[in-house]
């Protein structure tokens, strides 16, 4: 539910704004979903059916999914792909960003995610390889180890 | 002893210190030394999603004596956001809107614990001035102040002019403006006099690492020696409005002009513009990272401090300057000409030639300098003592203008029944366990009177109102919630009631000797909950009227802002009856909605009164009777009460063989069956338990949590189902498994209900034994499905999901010796198999 404060304040600061000249370059429903998101989980099926245009939903998304306001690079990137139908694209968007690497760091729980890609790429891939490697090294000797720490740019102190 | 909590996460966080850090730094320091105090420091733990606890004694030695590293102030120790105590401080005064942990996610769940929330509010510059803050700050500070606004219980401002921003904000935006306060922040000397002389040095005569911040640098003793300066202190940021003064160095300025300050946001033609001066290192100096030695030498030897800001919240530079002797001219604005009062001089902060007029007459007036200068010997800042004297005095003040409870004494309870067999049977238990309990009001129909004063032999006093009594003239109305809310509504009129009582249902019984501070403690009600409403799902496909009530509710509660906890926890409860009539009034005509009672009563109480209202989890046993009605949201920590059902005293009953009448040395008895019940919760609990750790495991495989989804797909203008890869369940047990339906498959298919099958099947794809079809019906956008198990373990197993849109069902029973009518078809159905272990 939109907070009625929230949305107040947003418009006396759009109105300073727009009188000292400029203009925010995040719309008001990014405001407005970011005070009324859960900061810890995303609702993908709620998040798909938010009542904005293809521009807004990208802003939305990002603070949805990553937390942040879209960067303007990562912006003008989707913008290129904002007429594509409305359901088409939100998938697009979703599906990518939940699938990234910086949304694995932000641990948001992420709910009813249908835009899933059926093959998600598995996490901690490189944890998974050091404990199949691990027995392998320490059965090593201790010179070969050496050269391996230093190939890795391990500190051998 | 007053107990508070002050977040601290921002100055545990960053890795430098900004003035409100200092700020926070400061205060912490010497509120940990109030023995009046019981201050406990919290974290945010985006990990967890808890705080956690900061230990107090190595925050100290850190920020006060610099010993140790901030990670060795933490504890193992963490918090849940709703374990806050009832009636404790939550001081928010760090820079928090730039915390992941939104405060308009936070405070709710704080104000539904009954915390009182505390904010330090040093300015409203990015709503104010939104240009010159970075657009992601405006975003989370509105967020923040709409909070402080919403949920506030007592704010403090550093200055006045703070104050009549956020008063103004208030009254603009339609919010109620929490009681408010002005504590001017204080400014001790700068740590630099306490340099030991000479300073201690190694054999190579290097000043020792640990007293570096005693050394002066010597780019600043270069700055110092190019001439006499004006300076600058703060953030190089548009707001600080350095750009004034290199117009007024352009124009003539008869000054060097020093600038310290960390480089800041959206400064990088300002920066470009300093360092490209044909005057930079000659008479234009930017000084970055220069410690507090560095800048008590520049306060020392400036001509003056100029402070042309467009905004600001206090202004620490003007008082640090003053505390130099150092003349100060500043901006025009109310918050400087309160903190600068007469010391300081303003001028027009978008004319420099002002500015080059002022400080030519102080180079051509040496005598009016000295006095200026003569003038600040007399100025006293505040200290950060006082101002934590202060700021605790507010905290201790604020929980004690909060009122108490003026009943000291309940003696009175309170019973709507129209089976006087059953309170019957429940007051030997009241007189025997509840002996404050003097007096009992019983609200029954006309019918009931005689034959309760005929067979009551007990030690209380009665007090008969009838429903006649209570509707006078008014229909009861049909359904049992609204018949429920409307009597108890129409009971508070009464005048026998006592301001304050406990009320109860004829099946509510004590388990044990109690006192009345189970209801009333240190002044405050205890209200008993055992639900969140927004959780609530109540039996799918036939909602009772309880159901239907607590979703009514929770739709009302919502609607006025209120906290949602769910009350009806079927034990007594403690009602003031002023409280209760003030609700009444305030919303004219709730009585005639089938309202749940308990819980809008103590939503209401708890949002309007929060000093006298405690949350608590309930203490009652059997609710619900079958621990698979749904699942627990907590389990009670003890039972004080039993919710009495009489089929679990019969054969097969969890209670087989024990009393359901009182007989002196019940305790006992009532001891073995809470061991019972809770068992039968821990055994539910352990089987929920594998599907919780699946959940958590599908998680980290999966990036997701599982769940079942019904959606339209938009693609394909059709329905479709998303299950996930694998599940995972205990075997022989009920689970309760999310299932999403899309609010636009109703919109698509309008006048159709879902019905949702499962079964599981073996290895071999065999239907497993004891795993019939299992069919739910519904028409809601959400439902926790309870998938009944079967007791065959199974390794690789599937599990079929069917979701079927139909038509809704008739809901009349054949006539006797009449078939059912055939089933109609479904008009679509979809349907995924998954694997299903079974353990």
């Amino acid at each position: 539910m939109e907070n009625r404060i929230c949305a107040a304040l947003y418009e006396i600061a759009e109105e300073n704004m727009r009188r000292s000249g400029g203009s925010f370059s995040h719309p008001k429903a990014a405001f407005l979903y970011f005070d009324r998101s859960d900061p810890h989980s995303v609702d993908v099926l709620s998040l798909l059916k938010e009542p904005c245009t293809n521009e807004e939903f990208v802003e939305i998304a990002y603070l949805a999914v990553l937390g942040r306001p879209i960067d303007a690079p990562s912006l003008k990137q989707w913008q290129k792909q904002c007429g594509m139908p409305a359901w088409k694209f939100r998938r697009l968007v979703v599906r990518n960003l939940t699938a990234s690497r910086e949304a694995d760091l932000c641990h948001k729980r992420i709910c009813h995610n249908i835009c899933r890609s059926p093959r998600r790429r598995k996490k901690d891939m490189g944890g998974f390889m050091v404990k199949r490697l691990l027995p392998v090294y320490r059965k090593l000797p201790q010179g070969m180890k050496n050269v391996i720490r230093k190939t890795m740019g391990v500190d051998n102190t | 002893m007053k107990k508070i909590y002050i977040d601290v996460s921002m100055i545990m966080q960053v890795s430098y210190l900004t003035g409100i850090q200092r700020v926070v730094r400061e205060t912490v320091l010497r509120l940990l030394q109030k023995p009046a105090l019981s201050v406990t420091l919290i974290c945010y733990n985006s990990e967890n999603e808890n705080f956690r606890i900061v230990d107090s004694a190595k925050f100290s030695e850190f920020f006060g004596s610099r010993i140790g590293t901030k990670g060795q102030c933490f504890t193992r120790r963490s918090l849940a956001f709703d374990a806050l105590r009832p009636g404790t401080v939550y001081l928010d005064m760090d820079n928090n809107w730039n915390c992941r942990l939104t405060r308009s996610h936070l405070y709710p769940i704080l104000k539904r614990s009954g915390v009182q929330i505390v904010n330090f509010v040093y300015d409203t510059i990015p709503v104010t001035h939104p240009q010159y803050s970075h657009e992601t700050t405006v975003m989370r500070f509105l967020s923040y102040l709409g909070a402080v606004m919403e949920y506030s219980d007592r704010v403090m401002f550093s200055a006045k002019a703070v104050e009549d921003a956020f008063r103004t904000l208030c009254e603009r935006t339609g919010a109620v403006c929490p009681p408010a306060c002005v504590i001017p922040l204080g400014c001790d000397p700068l740590t630099v006099q306490d340099a030991p002389d000479p300073l201690p040095m190694d054999e190579e005569g290097n000043v020792l690492p640990e007293y570096a911040h005693f050394v002066v640098s010597d780019d600043v003793k270069e700055a110092m020696a190019a001439g006499k300066y004006l300076l600058m202190v703060g953030t190089v940021e548009p707001r600080k409005n350095h750009a004034i003064v290199l117009d007024a160095l352009d124009a003539g300025l008869d000054l060097n002009v020093i600038i310290v300050g960390k480089i800041g946001w959206n400064v990088a033609e300002l920066r470009k513009r300093i360092v490209n001066h044909p005057l930079y290192q000659k008479r234009l100096f930017l000084l970055s990272g220069v410690n507090d030695a560095g800048i008590a030498e520049l306060y020392k030897n400036a001509h003056l401090l100029a402070f042309p800001t467009f905004d600001e919240g206090f202004g620490l530079p003007l008082v640090e300057a003053f505390q130099y002797g150092t003349p100060v001219i500043a901006s025009d604005i109310p918050v400087l000409r309160e903190v600068g009062g007469d010391y300081a001089d303003y001028f027009d902060n978008t004319d420099c030639h002002a500015l080059v007029q002022f400080v030519h007459e102080t180079l051509t007036h040496p005598d009016r300098y000295a006095q200026k200068k003569a003038a600040l010997a007399g100025y006293r800042p505040a200290t950060w003592d006082a101002f934590a004297d202060t700021l605790a005095e507010v905290v201790e003040n604020a929980s004690r203008e909060a009122g108490a409870a003026d009943v000291k004494n309940i003696k009175q309870m309170v019973v709507l029944t129209a089976r006087h067999e059953d309170i019957m049977k429940s007051l030997p238990f009241i007189e025997a366990f509840m002996p404050f309990i003097k007096e009992l009001v019983v609200c029954c129909p006309e019918w009931n009177v005689e034959p309760f004063k005929e067979n009551y032999r007990g030690r209380l006093q009665l007090t008969f109102c009838t429903d006649d009594m209570l509707l006078q003239g008014r229909p009861l109305p049909e359904d049992h919630q609204a018949r429920n809310f409307f009597l108890r509504c129409m009971m508070m009129q009464l005048d026998v009631l006592d301001d304050v009582f406990i009320m109860t249902d004829d099946d509510y019984r004590p388990m044990q000797p109690l006192t009345q501070e189970v209801f009333l403690k240190d002044g405050r009600y205890q209200g008993y909950y055992f639900y969140d409403l927004r959780e609530w799902q109540g039996t799918y496909n036939r909602y009772s009227s309880f159901d239907l009530g607590a979703f009514r509710t929770r739709d009302f509660l919502i609607s006025q802002g209120y906290p949602v906890l769910q009350y009806s926890s079927h034990q007594p409860q403690i009602i003031d009856k002023r409280i209760f009539r003030e609700m009444l009034e305030t919303h004219p005509g709730i009585e005639n909605h089938p309202y749940d009672e308990w819980s809008t009563y103590f939503n209401y109480g708890l949002h309007h009164h929060p000093d006298l209202f405690t949350p608590r989890p309930n203490v009652s046993m059997c609710w619900p009777g079958k621990l698979t009605s749904w699942n627990l949201y907590h389990e009670p920590g003890i039972f004080l009460f039993e919710n009495y059902y009489a089929e679990m005293y019969e054969e097969g009953g969890i209670f087989e063989g024990f009393s359901e009448t009182y007989y002196e040395g019940i305790e006992q008895e009532n001891q073995e069956k809470a061991h019972l019940f809770r068992n039968a919760i821990r055994q539910q609990y352990s089987e929920r338990q594998v599907f919780d750790s699946y959940s958590r495991f599908y998680f980290d495989q999966e990036g997701e949590y599982p769940a079942m989804v019904v959606y339209w797909d938009e693609k394909n203008r059709t329905a479709a189902l998303h299950v996930p890869e694998y599940i995972h369940f205990a075997a022989d047990c009920w689970t309760r498994v999310p299932v999403e339906i899309d609010p636009a498959i109703y919109e698509k298919y309008p006048g159709l209900q879902l019905r949702i099958a499962y079964h599981f099947r073996n290895t071999a794809g065999a239907p497993v034994l004891n795993s019939p079809w299992t069919e739910i019906v519904t028409g809601d956008e959400r439902l926790l499905l309870p998938v009944r198990s079967p007791k065959t373990r199974i390794k690789q197993g599937t599990m079929l999901f069917r979701a079927e849109l139909i038509e809704p069902e008739t809901q009349d029973a054949p006539a006797e010796g009449e078939e059912a009518p055939p089933r109609k078809p479904p008009v679509l159905a979809l349907s995924q198999v998954l694997s299903a272990v079974l353990t």
